[in-house]
């Protein structure tokens, strides 16, 4: 069999594995949910949802929420990253306390977020989820500017481009894979601290559920339901985040021919 | 020959990086319309010099001037510096874009230029689909295509491989067929400059300075084997330094 | 009793997917021959390289050196490419050590030719420097050196010059073939380059372009050293480039 087959039926046997050692531990451990619990829960929460709100619900909260922390999340961060990869001395004044903010986890905000929005609403969750993804766009953007080819800049002024034309037409296309990796890392870590918003302070989304699968301390199998979704969504999210990037670097993903 | 009116005046250029002194007080005339070779050996200051020429770099003594101070000039890179986000059409009307110049009047002077250097048919390709000469194919079209009465060339085939090298160098005398420019070309190549060459200076390793000029008295369509050619190669082979 | 070849490949196939790269490659080397690959571009002599010291596998045929399947861990091969492949953390010195230390040679044999090679590449002065004070010929000169130390049985050069001014081209040539009569290697040389071919070879082996099959096995009998204006080599030259007409 030639080597892709070989390899696609290496993965799914990967994953198997990951089941039965998963079966397994349910097995050596009573109190942990195994696969088939976990289908069996998933079939109950549908019937009987928590709280009268129905999953697909919950799952919406979080995908809404997610969303508009990374739309503004990208906005902002760009428009950031690229003041900071073109004015230096925008950069020299505003990097260091950019550097002491940056390593903060978000979570570390909620505090402070709650006191200034207050508790209630998606406000505080927002902005929590929005520091999670803005760090990492600002940094990948920045970079990716700084990093532009010194030649094609070169040949850009002697082609006679002024200091506009050089960013549009130059500077930005060129950046553009790296503000892309910045977007998929902030989304990463965009999921954790929603997940972990909402286990703090929320009515709905994945994470509450998450956080109800604590409550209920054998309730195991909410909280593989959780993550199952958190996956699923993520890896959703990712995936049109690569087909947006495939469409707009269609020249990146050429072969010579 | 006859001295046609002096295109570009370089006079007492001396350029230093820290302490080592790359541009030696180097002095000479382009006239317009010819095929100026510039042969050194590698990394004698060639690029520095045509970057000053060009503008890009300021010199420590000395000046360029030009003639009805008409300082717009085409380049051509060794390494392409093509855009590997905008079509070849794009890339070529490129600088035109800059200007200001109407999409439809872009698209057209571009088409030309591409079709003069035997691309018709890539337009829409992407650089990354490209072979190196055909890349530096569309280098030269853009650079033709910005319709300046001047074209720097840096070493343009360096990165070819010598059989594409060969091509690309008739595909070069073919242009200078039919569009009328006053041409730098910059090389290391002794063959490559005395088939292309009106007339040839050759600059010494740094600190770089005109040694010598040569004037190939031969007639084209050069021979690279003829007895002439290959006498030709010899003074000028025993003449140029050896830069290890 | 005929001297066995030190390189027999025969019928060498390689094929990527759908795409056949080397169809049918066989030709033999005699041992000390220097050898010339002279082939358009992407005309597979890397995956031919790669195939020679088993990086990859052949689709079908085989590669022999000394009638042994060719392998890099029992045979002496030494490689110079295109681009300098100096280790910037060493000393020109340890640079051209580095090949012999691999081998495991005893130290004295290392340093006397240590000192003959530094002599022979002219960088005697600079044995205590590091790469990156050196200019990209000098470094390539220390790549070659590196090779050239071990007394390889085969010698693999990848269009070594292809970055360096025609001067010091031609002062580099001179070199690698002084370093060749010394040491006796078989040296396989591809270039782009036909006089370099011309000028190096006793043989110059043509390849076509993809699927690539050797066209022709050119004879160079001209002495050394040989003279690029000598009309006999102007002829050779020129037949080559006749033959080759690839673009």
């Amino acid at each position: 069999m030639n080597k892709t087959y070989r390899y696609s039926l290496l993965s799914v046997l990967s994953v198997i594995c990951v089941l039965g050692l998963w079966w397994a531990a349910s097995i050596w451990n009573a109190s942990l949910a195994g696969p088939v619990d976990t289908i069996e829960r998933f079939g109950r929460l549908i019937g009987h949802p928590i709280m009268g709100v129905p999953l697909w619900m919950h799952v919406w909260a979080s995908v809404r929420r997610i969303f508009v922390s990374f739309v503004a999340a990208c906005v902002v961060g760009v428009s950031l990253g690229i003041a900071f990869g073109i004015f230096p001395t925008f950069k020299r004044i505003m990097w260091p306390v950019f550097s002491v903010i940056r390593p903060i986890p978000p979570l570390a905000w909620i505090p402070i977020v709650v006191l200034w929005v207050g508790i209630m609403g998606d406000t505080s969750k927002d902005i929590i989820i929005f520091i999670g993804i803005v760090m990492a766009i600002v940094i990948n953007t920045q970079e990716g500017i700084r990093q532009t080819d010194d030649l094609l800049l070169k040949a850009g002024k002697l082609l006679g481009a002024n200091k506009w034309q050089m960013l549009t037409e130059i500077t930005l296309p060129s950046s553009i894979p790296a503000i892309f990796a910045g977007m998929k890392t902030g989304l990463s870590t965009g999921w954790m601290s929603l997940v972990a918003a909402e286990m703090i302070a929320a009515k709905e989304g994945i994470g509450f559920l998450i956080n109800q699968s604590m409550k209920n301390s054998s309730d195991t199998a909410l909280d593989f339901i959780g993550i199952i979704l958190v996956a699923l969504c993520s890896a959703v999210f990712t995936l049109l985040l690569n087909a947006i990037e495939r469409k707009v670097c269609l020249w990146s993903k050429m072969r010579a021919k | 020959m006859v001295k046609d009116a002096c295109k570009i005046a370089v006079r007492h250029i001396s350029k230093s990086f820290g302490d080592q002194k790359i541009l030696d007080d180097v002095s000479f005339d382009v006239y317009e319309n010819e095929f100026l070779v510039i042969l050194g050996p590698g990394q004698c200051g060639k690029t520095v010099l045509l970057n000053i020429m060009a503008g890009m770099e300021p010199a420590d003594t000395g000046d360029v001037t030009f003639k009805d101070d008409d300082s717009d000039m085409g380049f051509v890179f060794q390494k392409y510096a093509l855009y590997n986000w905008k079509t070849v059409e794009k890339n070529v009307e490129l600088p035109l874009k800059f200007r200001g110049v109407s999409k439809k009047e872009r698209s057209r002077t571009a088409k030309k230029y591409i079709d003069l250097v035997g691309l018709d048919g890539f337009a829409h390709s992407y650089p990354v689909q490209l072979s190196g000469g055909m890349k530096q194919r569309v280098g030269i079209a853009r650079a033709y295509a910005m319709g300046h009465s001047m074209i720097l060339m840096d070493e343009p085939f360096g990165a070819l491989d010598a059989q594409t090298r060969y091509q690309m160098e008739d595909e070069l005398l073919r242009m200078r067929n039919t569009e009328k420019a006053t041409v730098v070309f910059v090389t290391n190549n002794i063959e490559e400059a005395i088939y292309l060459g009106d007339r040839i200076l050759l600059f010494s390793d740094k600190p770089s300075r005109v040694v010598e000029e040569f004037v190939p008295k031969l007639k084209r369509p050069r021979n690279n084997a003829s007895d002439d050619f290959m006498a030709f190669r010899t003074m000028i082979t025993g003449q140029m330094d050896l830069a290890l | 009793m005929a001297e066995q070849p030190k390189i027999a490949v025969k019928d060498l196939t390689k094929v990527f997917d759908d795409l056949t790269v080397l169809d049918h490659v066989s030709f033999e080397i005699n041992k000390g021959d220097f050898v010339c690959i002279v082939g358009p571009t992407g005309c597979g002599k890397t995956t031919f390289l790669n195939l020679l010291v088993k990086l990859i596998e052949p689709t079908s045929g085989e590669i022999l050196i000394d009638n042994v399947p060719a392998d890099p861990k029992k045979h002496n091969i030494s490689f110079v490419f295109q681009e300098p492949s100096t280790f910037p953390w060493l000393t020109v010195e340890d640079n051209i050590k580095f090949n012999m230390k691999l081998k495991k040679m005893d130290k004295r044999t290392m340093n006397e030719r240590t000192d003959e090679i530094l002599r022979m590449i002219g960088l005697e002065e600079q044995r205590h420097l590091y790469p990156r004070d050196l200019s990209v010929s000098a470094e390539q000169r220390v790549v070659i050196g590196r090779s050239f130390a071990v007394y390889p049985d085969l010698l693999l050069m990848d269009e070594p010059y292809a970055q360096m001014d025609i001067k010091v081209r031609y002062y580099l040539e001179d070199e690698v073939l002084k370093l060749w009569k010394k040491t006796g290697s078989t040296v396989l040389f591809i270039t782009h380059n036909i006089e370099e071919a011309v000028y190096l070879s006793q043989k110059c082996m043509i390849m076509s372009q993809k699927p690539t099959t050797v066209k022709e096995i050119i004879e160079n009998p001209l002495p050394y050293p040989r003279n690029v204006s000598d009309p006999e080599f102007i002829q050779l030259r020129k037949s080559i480039t006749k033959m080759i007409k690839w673009w």
